[in-house]
């Protein structure tokens, strides 16, 4: 396939996609070799540096999600449709690696896996929500109908994620509120792997939603002209 | 007159039983909760002593940190191949339909 201005990549992703591929050793280096043990939890409160981080990329992705399909609503320009997608399934992606390294924590933090704090569950249930958006959209070519109603299902996981963010203020719970509300915050020591890992996986989710979003034009280009060469006569051929 | 005398008092006593029975309950209740109080107490550490020998943790943090590190790093790794293997048959399928109407442009073309 000949490059045309479509395909070719722009330079500003490439110099993301590079930026993450330095800032990730970076951050592992950060994170296990710089940033000290913690007095009370031990070693397995590094965990920490990634599940912070992969939440907030949790949140660049569902938002992302949900603004792109209240403008796609608005304006039914699958441009709007693709990048919606795109950060529905990374958001989604980064949601399962929170309710993966989350327990992990709690098992030697409160001797569990699982609680039904109200974070947690209503992590949980944007995961669902976010789980039967991506599943809808899933279903090969769909029509606008179901496009729109993907939509609304997106923009009603924006409110489980204000649910998510207000839930450690609103009820009682066992979540940490290190960073968020009215927490103690971190040693200083801990401050430069937190923030470079924060700022990593968030470059990372943005990476990630372009490129994958490329992807969803590129299979909207393969579905248009599957329809066109319909029309022509030549799929039968094929 | 008797008949009624044991029939008024009769209603006061089984009043009188209950509210002794009630009372014995309360009594006890609250002997036991005090008890419990007193139990609960005595089950908090009191005093903190150095660990004999090597020290055993009964959930090792390591192995649980290491498990939560590469269970995030393999998924993101395994949704970049993903996105790589669908970008190499979305390039493929761009490809050979463009090719195709082309083909058939310049057919039509040659007819006409």
């Amino acid at each position: 396939m000949a490059e045309t201005h479509e395909t070719r990549t722009p330079l500003l992703l490439t110099g993301l996609l590079v930026l993450c591929a330095v800032l990730a050793p970076v951050t592992i280096y950060q994170i296990f070799f710089v940033a000290p043990v913690e007095e009370q939890m031990g070693i397995v409160y590094k965990i920490f540096f990634i599940h912070v981080p992969v939440a907030n990329a949790m949140y660049v992705g569902f938002i992302t999600c949900g603004v792109c399909s209240a403008v796609y609503l608005a304006k039914r320009d699958d441009r709007w449709d693709a990048v919606a997608v795109a950060a529905g399934e990374v958001g989604l992606l980064f949601c399962l690696a929170v309710l993966a390294s989350g327990p992990l924590w709690g098992r030697k933090a409160w001797g569990v896996y699982w609680t039904w704090d109200p974070r947690l569950t209503s992590t949980l249930l944007a995961g669902m929500v976010f789980a039967a958006y991506i599943m809808l959209r899933s279903f090969g070519s769909i029509g606008e109908v179901e496009k729109r109603f993907g939509a609304g299902l997106a923009i009603f996981g924006l409110l489980d994620l204000w649910l998510i963010k207000k839930s450690v203020e609103m009820w009682r719970g066992t979540h940490p509120t290190v960073i968020s509300g009215k927490g103690g915050g971190i040693h200083d020591d801990m401050k430069p792997a937190f923030a470079l890992a924060m700022f990593t996986f968030i470059l990372f989710s943005i990476a990630l939603i372009w490129v994958r979003a490329r992807t969803e034009r590129a299979r909207q280009r393969v579905l248009a002209l599957e329809l066109e060469a319909a029309e022509a006569g030549l799929l039968e051929e094929a | 007159m008797q008949s009624m005398d044991s029939g008024s008092t009769r209603p006061a006593r089984l009043v009188g039983l209950g509210a002794a029975a009630g009372a014995a309950a309360y009594a006890a209740s609250v002997a036991s909760a005090s008890a419990q109080e007193e139990d609960a107490a005595a089950e908090r550490s009191q005093a903190f002593q150095a660990v004999q020998g090597a020290v055993e943790e009964d959930v090792p943090g390591g192995p649980l940190m290491v498990a939560a590190y590469a269970v995030v790093l393999t998924a993101m790794v395994l949704y970049v191949l993903r996105i790589a293997r669908l970008q190499r048959r979305m390039g493929a399928d761009l490809a050979r339909l463009e090719g195709a109407l082309k083909q058939q442009a310049r057919s039509d073309g040659g007819d006409g």
